[in-house]
């Protein structure tokens, strides 16, 4: 069996899991839906106490938009600090270093396996939510391709920085206070909470010269402005996905070494 | 055992259970670290919030810093010193009282202060924090402060151990009260004018969030007796119902036959 033929055995076997239970998938919507009338009732609210139609370029039907595309990401996300730590101190890590397969990759698969479908499931209760609260179309077809496009780079990146840091769990045996200070800082400067757009412009240098935005805020604002500069954003993911993949590589060759001397 | 020896049995568990955890020092500062680190990144998202929109029905960022210092010392409170509680849902399902039944001393603060969940005690650094550095704390303000904390907390607590309890009834409700534990997490975070309608009355009864963001207003800024006494009330009537629901809840309860020890 080739290694891209046992990856896709890996995707397939953690796709299926999730809708093993649907049940229980459609109990983590409910922060979904919560999260999304907060904002819903937050935003209705700005929009009217200033009196504006557009704040940061976007009506409020388009603000809506962004932020079930960033919610449905982040909501979505691989959790590689808990698998991982979980792996370093049962012991379980002795097991999945000998796979066929490469750790990284299978990693990767599964993140993949577990995250796609539930980005569907987020798109789709948080437009159902907003189309219904507020009567506000559903997304356009158009935006949605464009978000799937920028999508794939962006979870790509997504997976490699938090990969990365989960495999400090090599050393540190519990990553995660350093995963949950990164997803903090996703929240902010990948504006996932508020468009990039809204910042003060030194803060929105800042968050563009990091790869967090081209995570979160890149894919998203397709949903509103359809392919505007997606070739630039595609251009940036595949630059940082070199870097932050060769940092990802970095780490755990050096990880799995720090495993050996310890006896692993 | 001594009369003071049985009161002072509950604090010596606390400070055993934060004495466990303390043990992995490292560990133990990064984790509080990262939740001081959240919470302060909320308070960021605010701030870029109220540079582009100055007042939002009467609130300003002074309130929102408030609301975190008040909420995140409550939950801290809450989730953090009674480590179990959250986890509470998950120890029914899997069977996990036996341990605590089967000793002499109630069950119910026995397991809740038998661990300690270190990241939220990173809240309880942060909730006061923010009110000692940027809410001007005078002794009056420091007693309005803490009668909040003191009043959400209850709120929270009695809230946690309902949705929590009931597994007793549903059997696997652990992911159910996860996400309702969260959403009421979440509210309780935003400035309570924002909601309105039917959402504003859920806010108040079934999901009583609204009771928490309400604080900084008629706690803090301009105190109103009438809130405070509805708000000590509901908070009274909902302990007693969490309470009602545990006891009830016990009975309907099965052992996991799992061994397990208590050093």
């Amino acid at each position: 069996m080739s290694g891209l033929r046992k990856l896709l055995s890996v995707f397939r076997a953690y796709f299926r899991s999730v809708w093993a239970y649907p049940g229980a998938e459609a109990m983590r919507t409910i922060f979904l839906v919560v999260i999304m009338i907060v904002f819903l009732s937050l935003w209705r609210t700005t929009y009217s106490a200033m009196g504006a139609t557009r704040l940061g370029g976007l009506s409020l039907p388009q603000m809506l938009e962004y932020l079930v595309g960033t919610e449905a990401i982040v909501l979505a996300a691989p959790a590689f600090a808990a698998r991982i730590g979980d792996d370093v101190r049962t012991g379980g890590l002795s097991v999945q270093l000998t796979r066929p397969v490469s750790y990284v990759a299978f990693q990767f698969a599964v993140a993949a396996g577990e995250s796609w479908p539930r980005l569907a499931l987020n798109l789709l209760v948080g437009t159902a939510l907003v189309w219904l609260v507020t009567g506000v179309e559903p997304l356009s077809a158009a935006g949605v391709a464009a978000y799937l496009i920028a999508y794939l780079p962006a979870f790509l990146l997504y997976a490699s920085l938090f990969l990365t840091l989960a495999l400090t769990s090599f050393w540190l045996e519990d990553a995660w206070a350093i995963t949950f200070v990164a997803s903090r800082m996703v929240m902010i400067l990948g504006g996932l909470l508020v468009p990039l757009s809204l910042f003060p412009a030194a803060l929105r240098t800042v968050a563009r010269i990091l790869p967090l935005q081209l995570m979160v805020y890149g894919p998203a604002q397709q949903l509103s402005h359809p392919f505007a500069a997606l070739g630039t954003l595609l251009l940036s993911q595949a630059i940082w996905l070199a870097v932050l993949g060769g940092l990802l590589w970095f780490v755990y060759a050096r990880g799995v070494r720090a495993l050996h001397v310890h006896g692993g | 055992m001594s009369t003071a020896d049985r009161i002072l049995f509950w604090p010596r568990l606390l400070l055993s259970a934060l004495r466990a955890q303390a043990a992995y020092r490292g560990a133990f500062v990064l984790s509080i670290a990262a939740m001081v680190l959240n919470d302060g990144v909320w308070l960021v998202f605010w701030w870029l919030y109220f540079s582009r929109f100055p007042v939002v029905h009467g609130w300003r960022l002074t309130d929102i810093a408030a609301l975190w210092a008040i909420g995140a010392t409550a939950i801290g409170l809450t989730h953090g010193l009674l480590g179990n509680l959250p986890r509470l849902a998950q120890l029914i399902m899997q069977g996990e009282l036996d341990v605590y039944l089967s000793l002499p001393k109630s069950a119910l603060p026995h397991l809740l202060l038998s661990r300690v969940h270190v990241a939220n005690l990173g809240d309880v650094v942060f909730g006061p924090m923010v009110f000692l550095l940027l809410l001007h704390p005078t002794p009056a303000r420091t007693g309005l402060f803490l009668l909040a904390v003191l009043l959400s907390a209850a709120i929270f607590f009695a809230f946690t151990l309902i949705v929590h309890t009931t597994t007793f009834y549903l059997g696997r409700a652990d992911l159910l009260a996860e996400q309702v534990s969260i959403s009421m997490v979440t509210f309780s975070t935003y400035p309570s004018p924002i909601f309105q309608g039917a959402l504003r009355v859920l806010l108040f009864t079934v999901l009583p969030a609204g009771f928490i963001d309400t604080m900084p207003i008629s706690v803090l800024r301009a105190p109103d007796p009438r809130f405070i006494a509805a708000t000590a009330g509901f908070a009274v009537l909902l302990n007693a119902l969490a309470l009602l629901f545990w006891h009830r809840g016990l009975r309907r309860y099965e052992s996991g036959n799992l061994f397990q020890a208590r050093l």
